[in-house]
């Protein structure tokens, strides 16, 4: 009778539950829509490229990318910091790692230049 | 009192204003009308002044932006560089200025994706829209009870 009635009560518990598992995991799993969260850049193309990066304040460096996270968070290396105040000038600081959160612009500095007015010759 | 003729031509009248308001009203999110600018040429003026000039090539829900060929200007307006390509963060941004035209490229695909919902939910069975669209094919005065009735109510008054 107790094996029975436990059999019974377990095979109840166990029918359903794997059923509505079976059926739930099933149904999940294609309605999990994954918040397609990709990043908008894919950083490992710069990887041992120098690049530029511009921070809220208005400091700016370049430097050699050697590593980097979700959050953009920078390694690099070689970074030399440049001023335009008072006059332009750089400085070196090594191996640097970059707080994602207050970088504002990031470039690759090869195919970068400084240029004459390009506006002008289209007016 | 009002003939059914006169009913009938309030009742459709009542849906058309309805369905123009519907599509005057229709939300332009900015960041659809941004996600649909993708390839396209704009302007991105930064908090900070500088702008750059370039095509978007993809945009996130943060407003973080890649763009390519790029021509970068400082915020004096005095100094220019060409990057082949740059990151933008979104919080950064003072405004972006995008093709006037993209305005009625979103709109079209909004209506024809609207459309393509409602046709599909119309065979699909008699959901609310089915219901509500019914009236325009010749049903109007029988179908439409509430919005007559409310017509007439406000014109009376």
């Amino acid at each position: 009778m107790a094996d029975r009635g436990r059999g019974s009560a377990r095979g109840g518990r166990g029918g359903p539950s794997i059923g509505s598992r079976g059926r739930g995991g099933h149904m999940s799993q294609p309605s999990t829509d994954k918040p397609k969260r990709e990043a908008i850049l894919d950083l490992s193309k710069y990887s041992n490229e120098r690049i530029r990066v511009k921070f809220t304040g208005g400091r700016e460096v370049t430097g050699i990318l050697k590593g980097y996270d979700q959050l953009l968070n920078l390694v690099l290396d070689e970074v030399e910091e440049e001023f335009q105040e008072p006059e332009a000038h750089k400085r070196n600081l090594g191996l640097v790692v970059l707080r994602g959160p207050t970088i504002i612009l990031l470039s690759p500095v090869d195919g970068s230049e400084e240029i004459a007015n390009p506006f002008l010759a289209q007016e | 009192m009002l003939n059914e003729d006169e009913k009938e031509k309030l009742a459709t009248d009542a849906l058309k204003r309805d369905q123009l308001t519907e599509l005057c009203t229709s939300t332009m999110l900015p960041l659809s009308l941004l996600n649909a600018a993708q390839n396209k040429p704009m302007l991105v003026e930064l908090k900070n002044g500088e702008t750059f000039n370039g095509h978007l090539v993809n945009c996130d829900n943060f407003m973080n932006i890649t763009l390519r060929e790029v021509y970068q200007t400082n915020p004096d307006g005095d100094r220019f560089w060409k990057l082949k390509e740059c990151y933008i963060r979104g919080s950064t941004i003072k405004y972006l200025r995008v093709p006037d035209t993209l305005l009625d490229t979103v709109k079209e695909e909004q209506n024809r994706a609207r459309e393509a919902n409602r046709g599909s939910r119309g065979t699909g069975g008699p959901g609310p829209r089915g219901g509500r669209g019914a009236p325009i094919r010749g049903r109007g005065a029988r179908g439409t009870p509430v919005r007559g009735g409310r017509g007439r109510g406000g014109r009376g008054a």
